[in-house]
Order: structure tokens, then sequence, then C-alpha cells
């Protein structure tokens, strides 16, 4: 988050040094040079751009049947994702600005915090991302865990200080209710070896968390889930 | 009354009655904010004077098209950034943009010609070398949001798109970006 502020900032001086020289350069804006002769207003009616632009809905449409719906998977409700919620709406009222991530792994539990941006909508979300391996029973354990509550379309990086070596950073954004797109760059090191960059959409059903379940290879699998903080239900 | 009421008022004087100073006073109130706006997007100051005469001529020829439900300047803005996004698209490719851009900062002594130079001062040179790399969709809804600091709904508007198209780009821009200023 800091290195968006960072470069936002650059971003902002960059145009503060152009205005500076243009307010110079330029005089100031006292009339308009736009010759007053008789100038019809235009009524036109251009249906061209329309009908590409529903040639390109249908295609997209299309698209989305064949490719991304095949991939929607659907929760088990009581996954331990709703009382998080719960938990992050009272940590966002105490820090309305901030995003803030736990990780778990093994005996450990890390937390970090960073603030977020004026351009990220104010839809607090939790992301959880979980790396499992098949148990002796045939069930599933987790072996690392990360819980992020963030902002929707926030770019959230996750280091922690005492294991640098492992790196989660992530984005969402909801184009629509019930849909969740999720950018994600994954780093993990020995024994399991991930390191994983994608793009992917996920799809909510009712009130439980979207959820996607992704094998890595025998016995290991990764997990991650969306949920939207309810404002109703979590006061968030 | 409010500045957005205010410039309803001034469109439709203009409308009604063709009040040339109802439009002058449209211009003299957007026309510094459209300009800062063409040129942060062209990265040319000669070209961002034209382009912003340009915008106001189509807005003075097509004002009947303004509906009342976005602001004035919205629609303004909008025109512009058409207007800006069709510069790059018709006269040069990305690539050639930059080179050429780059060749002007080498040719032109930036004392002699501040027009042309400013966006390639040493203080200015790293930002604008890595802005002029962006697609002109992803630097439009740079300049909009995070310099002009505009909300994203209404940069959605300008651009013509959905706010999820404008976070998206906002994020794009943003990683490639740090790419282009790392590489620097």
């Amino acid at each position: 988050m800091n290195k968006h502020r960072q470069m936002d900032e650059a971003l902002k001086q960059w145009g503060r040094n152009v205005d500076r020289d243009l307010a110079h350069i330029l005089p100031g804006p006292e009339s308009v040079r736009i010759p007053v002769a008789d100038v019809e207003p235009e009524r036109g009616f251009n249906w061209q751009p329309r009908l590409a632009a529903l040639a390109a809905c249908v295609v997209i449409l299309t698209l989305a049947a064949l490719v991304i719906l095949p991939r929607r998977v659907f929760t088990e409700p009581g996954n331990g994702m709703a009382a998080l919620a719960d938990m992050y709406a009272e940590v966002t009222r105490m820090f309305p600005d901030q995003s803030v991530w736990m990780s778990t792994g093994g005996d450990d539990l890390e937390m970090g915090m960073s603030s977020l941006e004026k351009t990220e909508s104010g839809t607090r979300l939790v992301l959880r991302v979980e790396l499992q391996r098949r148990s002796g029973t045939g069930g599933w354990t987790d072996v690392w865990r990360r819980d992020i509550l963030t902002a929707e379309s926030a770019w959230v990086d996750t280091v922690s200080p005492d294991h640098p070596e492992e790196k989660l950073s992530v984005w969402a954004y909801s184009p629509s209710k019930g849909v969740w797109m999720l950018e994600s760059h994954l780093e993990l090191p020995e024994p399991y070896r991930v390191n994983m960059r994608e793009q992917v959409m996920l799809y909510t059903s009712g009130n439980d968390p979207a959820l996607r379940e992704l094998p890595l290879g025998p016995g290991l699998r990764l997990v991650q889930q969306v949920l939207e903080i309810d404002s109703g239900r979590n006061g968030a | 009354m409010t500045d957005l009421e205010d410039d309803h008022q001034h469109v439709h004087r203009f409308r009604e009655n063709r009040d040339q100073e109802s439009f002058s006073e449209l211009y003299r109130r957007h026309s510094p904010c459209v300009h800062r706006i063409i040129a942060k997007i062209v990265l040319d100051e000669g070209v961002a004077e034209d382009l912003c005469q340009e915008t106001f001529m189509k807005a003075y020829t097509k004002i009947e098209q303004f509906r009342a439900t976005a602001s004035f300047k919205t629609w303004l803005c909008r025109i512009a950034v058409n207007g800006a996004n069709e510069h790059l698209r018709k006269t040069i490719t990305a690539r050639n943009h930059l080179q050429m851009l780059q060749a002007d900062a080498d040719v032109v002594n930036t004392a002699d010609c501040p027009r042309k130079c400013l966006f390639w001062k040493e203080e200015n040179r790293k930002v604008t070398s890595a802005l002029s790399r962006l697609d002109p969709a992803l630097r439009t809804a740079l300049v909009l949001t995070v310099m002009e600091e505009m909300d994203p709904a209404e940069a959605a508007r300008i651009q013509g798109c959905s706010r999820a198209t404008i976070y998206w780009r906002v994020h794009q821009a943003r990683k490639q970006l740090k790419e282009a200023m790392g590489d620097e």
C-alpha cells in the first residue's frame, strides 16, 4: 500500500509541476476563439458504434458462458468466514482507513496493517487464502493461511517481517453482485514451493463467501475465499 | 446557487438565445481544467492548446446534445478526453509517440521552448517517460482519478466505461508505472 502512496505522490507532484509551468506559459482564459457564424447544433444519431458495442457484448457473454461459468464453485456454509467477518467488522470500526492481515502457519500468528487509498471504494471484505494438505484420514488440514481485511479494489501486499519469503499480494473487485474478480500473487518457499500469479472470477451463493479450490499437486490444494462484510449484520 | 446550477443556467441561456457571454463564461470556468487534463494525456502542451480549443468548438456545436443528467464539466471532459485519445490514435502509435516526445526533448532547449519541453524538464522527466509508455486509456484513468482526484464514478462517465473498468485501469496503470519507473 505504501508503494501506491509513494507512486501517487510522485504523480501528483509531477501534475503540480506541470500545472505550475502551464500557468506561467498560458494567458488567462479571457475569451473563447470560436467563430460565431451560423453553426447549427448537430442532431445526428449514429447506429454504427451502438451495433459494434452490442456485438462486443454478445461475444463477451458467450465467452463468459463457455469459459468462466464452468469454474463456478459454491461453498459449504459454516466454515468460519462469518465469524471472521464479525471480528474484522470490529477492527474496521477501530481502524477505518487500514487494511489488516493475519497469517497463521504452524504455531505462528502474525499481523500487519497498511493504509487504504482514495481510489479504493468503501466496500470492506475479508479474503482468506489457505494452503491445505490432505491428512491421513482423507480430510484437509491447513498448513498455511492468511486472512486479510481489506477494501474493494485495494491492492494489498502482505509480507511478514519474520518470514519475508512468504508473500501474498491480492486485489479484489466486484463488478456485479455475487461476482468477485480476484488477482493474486502467492509465493511460498520449501517445502511447498508455490509461485503463482493469476486472475480469476469467483462467485458467491446467497450469504456464503465466494470460494475456489485449486489443486496444486498430489495431496495439496489452495483455497481462496472472499466475503463482503455485511454492514447490516456486522455493523461494519 | 451552486456551480452546477450556474453552469446549467449558462447552458440554457446559450441554447435559447445564443448568448455568447454565457458560453464565454463557461469557457472561463472550465478551460483551465480541460487544458490540464488534455496536456497530461497527450504530454505535449502545444497539442493540448489546440485540442482544448477543439473541445470548446465541439461543445459549441453540439450543445444541444448536452443532457442535464450529468454536470457540464463531466460532459466537457468527456469530449476533451475523446479528442485527446483520438489524436493519439490517429497521429502516432504509442511507441512512436514516446520516441517523438523524447526526440523533442533532446533537440529543443527547454529554456527556449518551454511549451514543448516542460514535460521533459529534469524534475518531470522520469514520470513523463513512464507515463508516455502507458496505453492512453490507462494514462487517462490515472490522470482523472489520481492527479485530478476525481471520483471514480465521474471518471467512468468521462471515459465512457464502468466504474469497475476505471478501478481496473488504475490498478493496471500503477503496476505498469511501477515497472517502467523501476527500469529508469
